[in-house]
């Protein structure tokens, strides 16, 4: 179900873009706080806060801050796109004394707003919702880490996420950028993860979703992986065989 | 490799043995539901379904449970073509294939007289049907009922009982992704035409 939720108290949303320095350098230490393991995309993070960055040249990018009273509450990256009708989900997290007091299911909430507009912007009637890649609880290597896997699965699912049955996998990286090279990221494999669709209204209420339009959008139009790719191939071998 | 096979073949020989037994149990109350007076099979995935309003279609979609597909292939002889089948990962090393029915997949039982040609060995998804079973995020069973189905009215509640029970006894040997499977099929009609797409205008 569409989520409207209202704000809770004390909560306000940020945009981090070019004219906002200051905000992009809380940004960058927040997200390097709250994702550890991901310090090495914060050029990613900074690509995103440009909008339309030439790296991303099918991609409206958002950078968003939340803070919450006088602290820096949490931090979001997500995507319109421009060739689909519907988003990319990249990082939502928040501080640790921010969680649990209802701001994820809100900035949900206004991400699936911010598509609609971009959706409409780019000449759509409205946005489908968005696509996040979501770590499979069955890959944790510890218990710790299969706890973690599930909660954030279990927080998409509660903002009405359907778990698409396509084997995916998770590219290191958009292909071609120029904030990143390939050697600073000589360390990480692509990944296998679960493609979960939070769906806006509009979305929630299309009887069949087209599978291959949203494996093509991610990983054609936001990865950049060449046409017949591998990747493209097993998720949708399920579903078309041999072709995509 | 080995072990996984001896798990994958346990596995299935528990399901078969559970599948067996429910369709044996001869203390299944009726349902009491006019399908044969009322119905047009708006249940059964069909060709021709698709392009009725959605008022007309009680359930486009069959899901079965692990290892139904094969119990079902076993029973009748048909082959694994007549079914579409989704991946559910056990594992990162045990994938099982879980066979579903929809309009692209149309069911290959429903005779012409709208009676299912399987009966004796149908989908427990088809034999719960309209009653629709869900997870809630605790983990616990819930239920809906398809609300266009045309004999809803009659439904036995002991019936319901009956099946709510089944289910129940078999919640521990479900795997969470299929839940998500299911909950998929809630936004599955089948493989789209040419014509259709995720594009909203």
């Amino acid at each position: 179900m569409p989520i409207e939720l209202q704000r809770p108290q004390g909560a306000s949303l940020h945009v981090v873009n070019g004219a906002s320095p200051e905000l992009l350098s809380v940004a960058c230490n927040l997200f390097a706080d709250i994702f550890p393991e991901d310090r090495r995309y914060l050029p990613y993070l900074r690509a995103c806060a440009q909008g339309n960055h030439p790296s991303h040249p099918n991609t409206y990018d958002h950078v968003w801050l939340v803070r919450l009273g006088e602290e820096w509450a949490g931090v979001r990256i997500f995507s319109y796109i421009k060739t689909r009708s519907f988003g990319h989900g990249a990082y939502i997290g928040f501080t640790p004394q921010a969680r649990g007091q209802g701001l994820g299911t809100w900035l949900v909430a206004e991400t699936q707003r911010q598509l609609d507009e971009d959706a409409q912007r780019f000449g759509r009637r409205g946005s489908l919702g968005y696509l996040v890649e979501v770590e499979r609880p069955i890959d944790a290597q510890t218990d710790e880490e299969r706890l973690r896997d599930e909660k954030r699965l279990q927080f998409h699912r509660q903002c009405g996420g359907i778990i698409l049955p396509v084997p995916f996998i998770e590219p290191v990286m958009i292909e071609g950028v120029d904030y990143i090279s390939p050697s600073d990221l000589e360390d990480e494999n692509p990944r296998p993860m679960h493609l979960v669709l939070v769906p806006s209204e509009l979305g929630n209420n299309l009887p069949n979703l087209n599978l291959v339009d949203f494996v093509h959008g991610l990983y054609y139009d936001v990865y950049r992986l060449p046409k017949e790719h591998e990747f493209v191939k097993d998720a949708l071998s399920y579903l078309l065989g041999g072709t995509t | 490799m080995q072990n996984n096979d001896e798990f994958l073949a346990a596995l299935k020989a528990e399901w078969f043995k559970r599948f067996t037994e429910i369709l044996a149990d001869k203390t299944v109350p009726l349902s009491n539901l006019k399908c044969l007076e009322l119905c047009e099979a708006r249940c059964c995935p069909r060709v021709g379904m698709r392009p009725l309003s959605p008022d007309k279609i009680a359930s486009p979609v069959v899901v079965l449970l692990p290892f139904e597909m094969e119990y079902i292939m076993e029973k009748t002889g048909v082959s694994k073509d007549v079914f579409r089948i989704w991946p559910i990962d056990l594992t990162p090393e045990i994938r099982l294939e879980i066979g579903t029915l929809d309009l692209g997949k149309p069911c290959p039982f429903l005779q012409a007289n709208h009676l299912c040609g399987i009966h004796e060995h149908n989908p427990l998804d088809c034999r719960t049907f309209p009653l629709l079973p869900s997870l809630d995020p605790a983990g616990s069973l819930e239920w809906s009922l398809g609300e266009n189905c045309p004999s809803l009215a009659f439904l036995s509640p002991a019936f319901s009982e009956h099946m709510k029970r089944t289910w129940r006894e078999l919640l521990p040997m479900i795997p969470r992704s299929w839940w998500d499977l299911y909950e998929f099929a809630d936004h599955w009609t089948g493989y789209p035409k040419p014509a259709e797409s995720n594009h909203a205008d």
